[in-house]
C-alpha cells in the first residue's frame, strides 16, 4: 500500500502539535505522563493516575490526593497546570481521567470522537512520552478488543475500554488514542499489559518491609523485581473510552473542539 | 444443637470468582428485596466479575448511599464516604472509622463481604467480618442459578 506510510506520517503531524508532556510532583518521586489539548483555551486531558498520588491507611483504604504542582510542557515551554475538575473523593475513583488547564490561548486541539463508533480492527495510533523521554514517540496498532476493565485502582468498577495491539509504556498514560480513519480521539491511553506475578510482588513487599534490603543479594533481588514491574510489556495496551471525559467536560461547561 | 456450615460451595466451583459469605463460597447473596424493601444488598457474579447493588442505611435508619453495579449512584447527606481499598475493592466508611460495608478482594477471585447492614428502622439486618456473616432478619438468599435458589431464609 504505497500511501500507507504517508497516511501514518500525515496523522502524526496532525496530532503532534496538541500533545503535551506532564510531570506531577509527588512524595517519593515525580510522576510522568502525557496529555492532549482539547480546546484553544488550553484545556488538557490526561490520566487521573498521572496527576495524583496515594497512600494506604491502617485499614487498607486508599487516600488519594492531587499533586500540588503539575507542570505541562507544550511547544517547548513549561506551564503550571490547574486541575479544573477534581473527582469527588467521597466516591470510589471510577474513571482514569483528569482535566487540566494551562494559561495559553490559541492552542491547537484534537477533536473527540465517539466510543460507540469504534470497531474491532480499526487502525489507531497514539503519541506520547514513554519512559519519560523528552521526545514525542508515535505508536500505532489496531483495536484488538472492546471490553470492560477494572478501573486503575478499584477493580470492582468496570470501565469501557479499547484494547490495542501496540506497546504502551510508562509515560504514555494520558495520551490520546486516535482513530486513523477520522483523526478523532476515541480513548485515553491508560495502561500497558504486563506485570509481575503475585509471588514476585509478595517478595518485593517482604524485602521492603523486612529491613533486609541492604544486603547485596536482597538489594539486587529487589532491584530486579522492581525493574521487571516497571518494564514488563507483552505488546498490548489499554485506553479507556473517551466518553467519561467528554461527559465531564460537558457537565462543567467546557467547550471542546472549538 | 446449632449447626455450623462452613467451607461449602453454593452454586460455584472452587477457583471460580465468588463471594465469601458465612465461611461458605457462593455466586450470589441477596438480603432484602429491591423495589419492595428500603434496604437491600445483592452481590452477584457476571462475566467473572463481582458486582454489588445496594441501598444502605445507617444505624439511625437514615439512608447512606445507593450503589448500582459497584458505581455509587447516590450518596446521601451525612458523614459517610466511599473509599477504594488497596486490594481493589471498596468500602463505605465514616469519620469515626466505622465500616458500613467493606468489600475485600482476596486472592483466588474471592470477594469477602464485611460490614453491618441496617434497614430503614435502624434494625441490624446482617453483620459480617472476616470470621463470619450473620443474617438476623430475612428474607435472604445465598446462591442462585437461573430460577434455582440455594439457601433461602424467609423474612
Amino acid at each position: 500500500m504505497p500511501g500507507y506510510g504517508r497516511l501514518m506520517a500525515s496523522t502524526a503531524s496532525q496530532i503532534k502539535p496538541s500533545i503535551v508532556r506532564i510531570q506531577a510532583q509527588a512524595p517519593g518521586g515525580n510522576s510522568i505522563g502525557t496529555g492532549f489539548l482539547v480546546s484553544k483555551e488550553g484545556h488538557v486531558i490526561t490520566c487521573w493516575h498521572v496527576v495524583t498520588f496515594h497512600s494506604v491507611d491502617k485499614d487498607g483504604l486508599l487516600q488519594f490526593e492531587y499533586s500540588d504542582r503539575i507542570v505541562v510542557t507544550w511547544n517547548n515551554r513549561d506551564y503550571n497546570a490547574k486541575v479544573i475538575h477534581r473527582q469527588n473523593t467521597d466516591t470510589p475513583y471510577t474513571s482514569d481521567f483528569a482535566l487540566l488547564k494551562i494559561e495559553a490561548s490559541g492552542t491547537p486541539f484534537l477533536q473527540l470522537g465517539a466510543y460507540k463508533d469504534v470497531e474491532q480492527g480499526d487502525e489507531v495510533c497514539f503519541m506520547g512520552y514513554p519512559r519519560g523521554y523528552d521526545e514525542i514517540f508515535f505508536g500505532a496498532g489496531h483495536v484488538a478488543s472492546l471490553r470492560s476493565i477494572g478501573s486503575h485502582f478499584n477493580q470492582m468498577v468496570r470501565l469501557d475500554s479499547i484494547e490495542i495491539d501496540a506497546s504502551i509504556n510508562r509515560g504514555n498514560s494520558g495520551g490520546p488514542l486516535v482513530r486513523i480513519s477520522d483523526g478523532k480521539v476515541v480513548g485515553i491511553v491508560t495502561l500497558r499489559h504486563g506485570d509481575i506475578t503475585p509471588t514476585l510482588r509478595r517478595l518485593r513487599d517482604y524485602l521492603k518491609s523486612s529491613g533486609k534490603e541492604e544486603g547485596i543479594l536482597e538489594a539486587a533481588t529487589l532491584e530486579l523485581v522492581e525493574l521487571a514491574e516497571k518494564n514488563t510489556n507483552v505488546g498490548l495496551g489499554t485506553a479507556i473510552s473517551i466518553e467519561y471525559a467528554k461527559n465531564e467536560l460537558h457537565t462543567i461547561g467546557v467547550r471542546i473542539g472549538v | 444443637m446449632p449447626i455450623h456450615m462452613r467451607g461449602n460451595y453454593i452454586f460455584v466451583a472452587p477457583g471460580e470468582p465468588c463471594f465469601l459469605v458465612s465461611s461458605n463460597y457462593t455466586n450470589y447473596l441477596e438480603i432484602g428485596r429491591p423495589g419492595l424493601d428500603d434496604f437491600f444488598l445483592i452481590a452477584y457474579i457476571q462475566e467473572k466479575h463481582h458486582f454489588i447493588d445496594a441501598a444502605l442505611f445507617g444505624n439511625n435508619g437514615k439512608p447512606v448511599c445507593r450503589v448500582a453495579r459497584n458505581h455509587l449512584d447516590e450518596l446521601f447527606e451525612g458523614d459517610w464516604e466511599v473509599k477504594t481499598r488497596v486490594d481493589g475493592g471498596f468500602a463505605v466508611v465514616n469519620s469515626d472509622d466505622r465500616n458500613l460495608m467493606n468489600l475485600r478482594l482476596l486472592n483466588g477471585g474471592i470477594c469477602l463481604i464485611e460490614g453491618k447492614f441496617y434497614n430503614k428502622s435502624g434494625e441490624l439486618v446482617a453483620s459480617g467480618n472476616d470470621q463470619d456473616f450473620l443474617i438476623f432478619k430475612g428474607p435472604a438468599v445465598i446462591g442462585k442459578s437461573g430460577l434455582a435458589k440455594g439457601i433461602v431464609i424467609n423474612g
